[in-house]
């Protein structure tokens, strides 16, 4: 691709961007949300459409004009949100529009069908996967695996994999991996877009980073012997010396939350801990381990089956969400926009739901003290663009957070839940949201910080819980945890209980 | 339009009618409903003023056809709050059908005019909250539910009426569904105070914007704290009551509680909501849309039955004019996306 430009309306997406790819070679592309990654890659997919610039394929000028072209013409895009039918069965998503039908009666031929997606799949490390199952029976990695079953039965050369390991246990990513490396020996070339850069110093042979819309380099990691520092570095255009804050000299307070003993058939059990003020806790393990539902739990959106939790040392009853915002929490929950966020509002509107009732006279709303609300928490927590009638959709993951975060602050909470408040966030909002958190507690506030990614959890929490399969399989001291424990413990390898 | 930023140096009034004007453009441009239906509104008047000017463009004429358009107004008024919250109400016909042959049976029975405008009110009322409840205690979808109740109300007109109507002869309840104030339909005026209401609660009370957030994404909306469950009740029993209101103007007009009453009067309703501007999907609409919807489809059928167009074409010309006016927002809309 080269001098690829695409601008939207009052944004330049990518200004002359060039990109080579060879064959197979893992080629990652990394940057900020925003650099224009996703803009690239829909380039290459056939959805959107240059307005400047040429794509070449080997050697010959091509454009393509849809999806389908440029999947005719060898390249595969696997999009985060997964483009299969989840009606259909696996046979008929991987064979979708290119049926087998039988001779005479054009009936669809399901026999034969399954028979060769079945052999599609061994053949990607999957014997006797059963492929007359529907899609949406599947888990998110099985859905993966037909994904690229599918790119691999039209005959794609360029696989493009949009964040493919965010949704993906640690087992699965590292299966994943072993299929890319097997991929490439075919000779398919892959392009990996993760924000995760361990993975893709791990997996890539070439780097390209991104950056507001501009190529910035390409590095070569044959030798693999770049840095994570090298790459966040050409990422955020800046040294980022200290991405955490400095909690070296932090009091705690009073203990606000003590949570006794809580279980949940089939989620949780026998989970205790206690929460200090102005702490922030830290809860660590693989997805799925049940971090989100005992949080959930906590915020009353699941019942406990026994246990119990008290907030300043006072038993309390949270059977419901209303109940747990009158106690003083506050959850900004993993999904951000399936959970957090209503897209169809504004940024105001999104801002004032929760603490509603400071901007309200008798059910009517103030527009007075929403300005005033809306003004005070953007400048705090600077959110960026400050236009309150703006829908929050259209802005960034970075600045949706905050506005979540901004929700809750009005509500005046004593503890904040954050389950993995920086996922899809890049690297310079990140730091911001460290920043944001690390003041929270400094103000006195309990915080718990869900996230799966240790390094964040190392830089950023006093106490360390580990979760696995539903069970606490480990607490550390900011001093004793290291990322080797954190994983060893979150695999369920951990036995002494140390701290 | 925050973004269009006045011009530098410029004080006098001309320009700033201008620009006043320029916003206007831009807003129809960009696909904003509201404005697009006013602008349609008139231009379908112009067109029928210009072909009908004796019969048409009469104040007359214009009242009556507000008139005509008051009771599908006031239920799509509730249907407007349902949808938003990303529901659909498909027992609205039946629930003004039930309240009024409500009111007509405890007249009859010689039970006090009072009691029974409220009973049929509360019958009205009753649907509604029955709706809300199966709805949300069952987790069914509201489209079954709403239809399940619509066929249960209509039985249960059928039961009390046995198909006829019965007559009303209450002053009161004639004269709300016949007097004028000068020369205003009273339930004209009637529809324009609910309209008020209505208007001011989708859009600048809690009630309103919570429903909005139920409709956008309902899970992150219980997760927020909004009791979700109880506030679709609450709009739910809103909208039947909003019905049985309806209903006893429609009955005051008609001088009987008709078991008849308000066949079509749901896919009406919606028709107006959706013209309006309303997303199927819930999260966006205006109760400003849904009025206009609603006289846009009554203006067109009354410039043509004045051109002497059959009943039958008609129905063909609303019909095309609602897949029209909600292609053209689709259009639009597409273009919004495809530029974000």
């Amino acid at each position: 691709m080269e001098n690829i430009h695409k601008s939207f309306p009052g944004v330049q997406a990518l200004q002359s961007v060039s990109f080579d790819l060879l064959e197979g070679e893992v080629h990652s592309l990394v940057g900020e949300n925003g650099a224009g990654k996703s803009t690239l890659m829909k380039i290459l997919g056939g959805v959107y459409f240059p307005e400047e610039g040429q794509i070449f394929l080997d050697g010959n000028e091509i454009n393509f004009k849809s999806p389908r072209d440029s999947m005719d013409n060898g390249v595969s895009v696997i999009y985060q949100e997964f483009n299969l039918v989840p009606t259909l069965t696996v046979a008929e998503n991987i064979f979708l529009g290119k049926e087998y039908t039988k001779k005479l009666s054009k009936e669809l031929d399901r026999k034969s069908m399954n028979r060769d997606a079945s052999a599609l799949m061994e053949k990607l490390g999957l014997p006797n996967f059963d492929c007359s199952r529907y899609v949406r029976k599947l888990s998110v990695a099985q859905q993966q695996m037909v994904e690229i079953a599918k790119a691999v039965f039209n005959k794609a050369r360029i696989l493009v994999m949009d964040e493919p390991s965010a949704v993906l246990s640690q087992t699965e990513t590292d299966l994943l991996f072993a299929l890319i490396q097997d991929l490439k020996t075919k000779g398919i070339t892959i392009i990996y877009i993760s924000h995760r850069l361990t993975e893709v110093l791990e997996l890539s042979d070439r780097i390209t980073v991104l950056r507001d819309g501009q190529f910035v380099i390409t590095f070569d990691n044959h030798e693999k012997h770049i840095t994570e520092d090298d790459l966040v570095n050409k990422m955020v255009g800046r040294d980022i010396s200290d991405i955490y804050p400095d909690r070296s000299d932090v009091t705690f307070g009073e203990k606000i939350l003590e949570v006794k003993d809580i279980s949940k058939a089939g989620m949780f059990s026998h989970i205790s801990f206690d929460l200090h003020a102005g702490e922030i806790l830290g809860f660590s393990g693989l997805v799925g381990a049940g971090r989100t539902e005992v949080m959930k739990a906590l915020f009353g959106s699941y019942s406990i089956d026994e246990g119990e939790v008290s907030i300043h040392g006072i038993p309390a009853k949270i059977n419901s969400i209303p109940a747990a915002i009158n106690h003083g929490l506050a959850l900004v929950p993993e999904d951000r926009k399936g959970e957090g966020l209503i897209l169809c509002l504004s940024m105001s509107q999104n801002m004032i739901l929760s603490g509603i009732k400071k901007v309200q006279n008798f059910g009517v709303l103030l527009r007075k003290s929403i300005n005033e609300m809306v003004g005070h928490y953007t400048e705090k927590l600077d959110i960026r663009p400050s236009l309150p009638n703006r829908k929050i959709k259209d802005f960034s993951g970075g600045n949706q957070q905050k506005v979540v975060i901004a929700k809750w602050l009005a509500n005046n909470p004593k503890i904040m839940i954050l389950d993995e408040p920086t996922r899809g966030v890049d690297v310079g909002a990140k730091v911001e949201i460290y920043k944001l958190i690390d003041e929270l507690a400094k103000s006195g506030m309990g915080v718990i910080f869900v996230s799966s990614e240790q390094l964040e959890i190392l830089g950023m929490c006093d106490r360390v819980f580990v979760l696995h399969n539903g069970e606490i399989s480990g607490e550390f001291s900011k001093e004793s945890a290291t990322e080797e424990l954190l994983l060893t413990a979150a695999a369920g390898l951990y036995k002494k209980k140390s701290l | 339009m925050k973004d269009l930023e006045p011009l530098q140096n410029s004080s006098h009034e001309q320009e700033k009618i201008g620009r006043y004007s320029v916003k206007r453009i831009t807003a129809l441009i960009r696909g904003e409903r509201t404005s697009g239906l006013i602008l349609l509104m008139i231009l379908i008047i112009g067109v029928l003023a210009f072909l009908q000017p004796d019969t048409f463009f009469t104040s007359n004429n214009l009242f009556n056809i507000m008139k005509q358009a008051s009771i599908v107004s006031i239920i799509a008024f509730g249907q407007t709050f349902v949808m938003v919250s990303g529901g659909i109400d498909l027992s609205v016909g039946f629930s003004l059908g039930l309240s009024g042959v409500i009111m007509a049976e405890f007249i009859k029975m010689n039970l006090p005019p009072g009691v029974a405008i409220i009973s049929g009110l509360l019958i009205s009322i009753i649907i509604g909250i029955s709706n809300g409840l199966i709805i949300t205690k069952f987790k069914l979808p509201p489209f079954i539910v709403t239809l399940g109740m619509a066929k249960i109300a209509r039985g249960v007109m059928y039961v009390i009426t046995r198909g006829y109507p019965i007559p009303v002869r209450d002053p009161f309840v004639i004269w709300i569904g016949n007097a004028y104030a000068g020369p205003i339909p009273i339930m004209v005026i009637v529809m324009l105070i609910l309209f008020v209401i209505s208007a001011f609660g989708l859009g600048k009370t809690v009630f309103g914007l919570r429903t909005k957030a139920i409709g956008g994404n309902e899970h992150a909306a219980r997760l927020t704290g909004i009791k979700v469950d109880m506030h679709k009740i609450q709009i739910y029993a809103m909208t039947g009551l909003l019905c049985g209101i309806a209903g006893i103007i429609l009955a005051g007009r008609v001088n009987s509680g008709n078991p008849n009453a308000g066949v079509n009067f749901e896919l009406d309703s919606i028709a107006a909501v959706i013209v309006g501007g309303t997303a199927m999907s819930g999260g966006e609409g205006t109760v400003i849309g849904t009025l206009l919807g609603a006289m846009i489809l009554q203006i067109i059928s009354n410039g043509l039955v004045l051109m002497n167009v059959s009943i039958y074409w008609q129905t063909i010309v609303a019909g095309s004019l609602i897949i029209i006016v909600c292609a053209l927002d689709s259009f639009s809309h597409a273009k919004e996306t495809n530029a974000a």
